[in-house]
């Protein structure tokens, strides 16, 4: 469990909310469902591996998000260490193993 | 999961656990699944509103059997599919691909799940094909009607 990484990981994402849910009516719509994890998450609520992710709605092929891929990335690495990954490399060793790459 | 990693190879692992998640909270079981054959066909529904074909990245389309279900006129497509607000209409255009020649991708079949949308409610309930490797397929074309005019489907 990495709580500094997940605060961290919550403020870049709030930030990068903000700086496009102008440019796209699906990343405004994310991130007032995301925000109140964000908050959460940012006051440092977190501190063992949870099951909670973000609402993953607007994550989907379906929606703008995949292609703004800084917050895309972002997010998605939230919600790796919601899971309670210390580390991004921890993680990727186990997600190589068990894609038997 | 593999079959995203191989349609994005620039992603992150984390950011590919995050899209397969995010694909299979859509359906309300885990998918069944097959291998498509060359040459079998998928749609897609797309607003008559708009004017561009389905998205590059799309996963989500309908097998056959769908496609002539949802041209009875009898479903609510918007609800029963749990599409999006921005994308629920009255009538729809259709949209094709097909495996390409020598390919064999995986593909997953599930129940939609339930899903509320900006406060809209949609019941979900139909099928959906869920086609993650996307560049094993040819590129949608529009489906014509017998007077080769786009073929459109109403909403009930």
């Amino acid at each position: 469990m990495n709580q500094q990484a997940i605060m961290e990981k919550a403020f870049l994402l709030e930030r990068l909310f903000i700086k496009y849910k102008d440019q796209s009516a699906d990343i405004s719509a994310a991130y007032l469902q995301c925000k109140p994890l964000i908050d959460r998450a940012v006051a440092g609520e977190f501190t063992a591996a949870t099951d909670e992710r973000l609402p993953g709605n607007y994550f989907t092929t379906e929606f703008d998000l995949i292609n703004y891929r800084d917050l895309y990335k972002t997010a998605s690495d939230l919600n790796m260490y919601l899971e309670g990954w210390d580390s991004e490399q921890a993680f990727n060793k186990h997600m190589k193993k068990l894609l038997g790459e | 999961m593999q079959q995203y990693r191989q349609q994005y190879p620039d992603m992150s692992l984390s950011e590919i656990q995050n899209l397969a998640r995010s694909t299979l909270k859509t359906g309300d079981t885990l998918p069944k699944v097959s291998i498509a054959k060359p040459g079998e066909s998928f749609y897609k529904l797309i607003p008559t509103s708009e004017a561009r074909g389905p998205s590059q990245g799309t996963v989500y389309w309908m097998d056959e059997s769908q496609l002539n279900d949802v041209m009875s006129g009898n479903v609510n497509i918007g609800s029963a599919f749990g599409l999006p607000n921005k994308t629920t209409t009255n009538s729809y255009h259709v949209y094709k691909t097909t495996v390409s020649d020598s390919q064999a991708p995986l593909i997953f079949r599930s129940n939609i799940a339930p899903v509320v949308d900006d406060g809209v409610f949609k019941v979900g309930g139909q099928n959906q094909t869920l086609l993650p490797k996307r560049s094993a397929f040819t590129q949608p074309v529009q489906i014509l009607d017998g007077n080769r005019k786009p073929l459109v489907i109403q909403s009930r």
